[in-house]
């Protein structure tokens, strides 16, 4: 599989991260090696077989619902104490909308 | 008692001398953080300690034990936690700049559970960044040397709760496995390692990295010790809907009692392993080789029957894995953002431009390659062709444990191709190291219960025998463990 510039700058906007320039060219070529090598499952024949999408064994023993009962959350204090910026019990972030 | 003594004390004596007034908690922790001010500098295992919380709970076992009143069950064991696993009130890092000043603000269920029994939090141990790593030179903070001979790696991602059992700076430790990452440093290090049962170990306030992966299991001296953490931290949790509500054994208890009853020659008779014939390879170290075959034999001396078995799809297991586990954490590791916790970018105009910067800055390079992977192998138009068709091969793969496991207890395999290699050898090839993890990965991605034991030397390095077992099998793993450990002391 080649990867180029272009696809790691494409990526890495989905991903929410920006790469500095010198970043690029390793990630590129890594990016590459890894799904060169990842590219002989296609020898794998898998047609028909199930996606296994998670290792939970003995599903009979591991309910996934738990009773819906009412349990004291971690409260608006402790939640905001690791905050970068926080005010009037709200997190605050740089400005969003635009004033008009 | 003399400080060497104290150091040396295994879980079951610890209890038996507090109850008995032979011995006092905050005599143990200090004797420990002595032990880690004088050797912890050399190795770097601890990231932070946590002597407050340490010291109060230390305080209320000597209250216990002066008024009389029954011990928990590891009532003052000094125990280190991997940074990747919350204590409230102390730093988690998780070894990465992004989590550099962030407080836990509750404990891991596995905490609760071990302070209700007793244990004493030493610190919080360095790992690779956010536990993606297979040296521990991706921690943020620096990394881990190996007490076994200081130029060498002492693997990861857990590397610090590896280490610090080997050096003696915590009796036992919490690592989480992933990939490897509780079995391979424990071969590294010479010390047990326990990855149980996808499913027998609560993950709540486990930083999730791979979700249908990442489990946390003990780390320690011996199998007991390993044993005991294990019964303590294991069963249902409402705040981990994968949590099995099968009945968890007093895996200590256990043990005990079969020592007890076997005196004979032959402990093992009637368990069958199975040898798995792919792992003799090629890239295993011929040491690493003939020091497995030794403990095997060894197995086969205490009565144990050894039949070949097959892992067919063995050689797909690595790139399953880089598929899947990128995967999964490209989604997990999106909250972190600069919003509600941790580092944030000071010179971002927009929130976009923010949350870019802020996780540029704030992530190392192993973390962005695996997010960039991950996102790469989910974005549209690649979805079927890499995380589909990995999972599909998980399930092949899943299905030659199965296969395997009908015609034997267990399986037995090597932890690792090689002992520890030197700081700096494998960091410029991300590929080279992946591949490394192949014995390990694949009972990850069965969900399988694993254990990594001290099995002798190559080259003066520590080697690890890996026992693979059926799902919540753990107990037998256990015992295993103890008989080879018996037979070589």
């Amino acid at each position: 599989m080649k990867i180029q510039t272009e696809d790691v700058l494409r990526i890495a906007e989905l991903a929410n991260l920006e790469l500095a320039p010198e970043e690029l060219e390793p990630m590129r070529r890594d990016l590459g090696n890894i799904l060169e090598y990842v590219a002989q499952l296609d020898l794998l024949p898998t047609q028909g077989v199930e996606p296994m999408s998670h290792a939970t064994a003995g599903e009979a023993e591991t309910p996934a619902l738990r009773p819906d009962e009412e349990a004291p959350g971690l409260g608006a204090e402790a939640a905001l104490a690791n905050a970068p910026l926080a005010g009037e019990a709200c997190f605050k972030v740089p400005r969003v909308i635009e004033r008009g | 008692m003399p400080v060497n003594d104290l150091l040396q004390l295994s879980i079951a004596e610890i209890r038996a001398a507090l109850a008995a007034g032979r011995l006092r908690a905050v005599e143990l922790a200090e004797a420990y953080y002595a032990e880690i001010e004088r050797g912890d500098p050399g190795i770097h295992a601890y990231l932070t300690l946590s002597r407050e919380r340490a010291l109060q709970q230390a305080e209320r076992l000597d209250r216990l034990a002066t008024a009389g009143s029954p011990l928990p069950p590891l009532a003052g064991a000094p125990l280190g936690i991997k940074d990747v696993i919350s204590v409230r009130g102390v730093r988690a890092t998780c070894g990465s700049r992004i989590l550099e000043n962030y407080i836990a603000p509750y404990d891991a269920t596995v905490i609760e559970r071990l302070d209700a029994a007793g244990a004493i939090f030493l610190g919080k141990l360095n790992c690779d960044e956010f536990a993606m790593g297979s040296s521990n030179e991706n921690s943020a903070f620096g990394p881990v040397r190996n007490p076994r001979d200081p130029e060498r790696v002492p693997g990861g991602s857990s590397g610090g709760s590896a280490a610090a059992v080997a050096a003696r700076t915590a009796l036992a430790t919490l690592g989480s496995d992933t990939g490897g990452s509780i079995r391979q440093p424990a071969a590294f290090c010479g010390v047990v390692g326990v990855m149980p049962t996808y499913g027998r170990v609560s993950r709540f306030g486990l930083t999730a990295f791979g979700s249908s992966l990442d489990r946390i299991g003990p780390l320690a001296r011996s199998v007991a010790d390993a044993a005991a953490v294990l019964h303590v931290i294991a069963g249902r949790d409402l705040r981990d809907a994968t949590t099995s509500s099968l009945p968890v054994p007093d895996y200590a208890a256990e043990l005990a009692a079969w020592r007890a009853s076997s005196a004979g020659s032959k402990p093992l008779a009637g368990i069958r392993l199975g040898v798995v014939k792919e792992s003799w390879r090629a890239g295993l170290d011929s040491g690493v080789e003939t020091a497995v075959r030794q403990a095997i034999a060894r197995l086969e001396t205490l009565g144990c029957r050894f039949i070949e078995v097959s892992l067919p799809r063995l050689d797909a297991a690595i790139a399953i894995y880089y598929i899947l586990a990128t995967a999964e954490a490209s989604s997990n590791l999106a909250r972190y953002d600069g919003v509600r916790y941790g580092y944030r970018a000071p010179d971002a105009g927009s929130l976009s431009e923010m949350y870019r910067r802020t996780r540029d800055r704030g992530f190392g390079p192993e973390v962005k390659r695996r997010i960039l992977l991950g996102t790469y192998v989910l974005s549209a138009g690649y979805y079927d062709a890499y995380y589909r068709k990995a999972q599909q091969a998980r399930t092949l793969l899943a299905q030659d444990f199965a296969a395997a496991l009908a015609g034997c207890d267990a399986l037995a395999l090597p932890t690792t191709p090689t002992p520890a290699f030197r700081l700096g050898e494998k960091t410029g090839d991300p590929l080279a190291m992946y591949l490394a993890d192949i014995y390990t990965v694949p009972a990850s991605l069965a969900g399988l219960p694993g254990i990594s034991l001290p099995c002798g030397q190559a080259g003066g390095l520590p080697v690890g025998l890996q026992l693979v077992g059926r799902h919540f099998q753990e107990s037998l793993l256990l015992r295993l463990g103890q008989a080879l450990e018996s037979s070589a002391a």
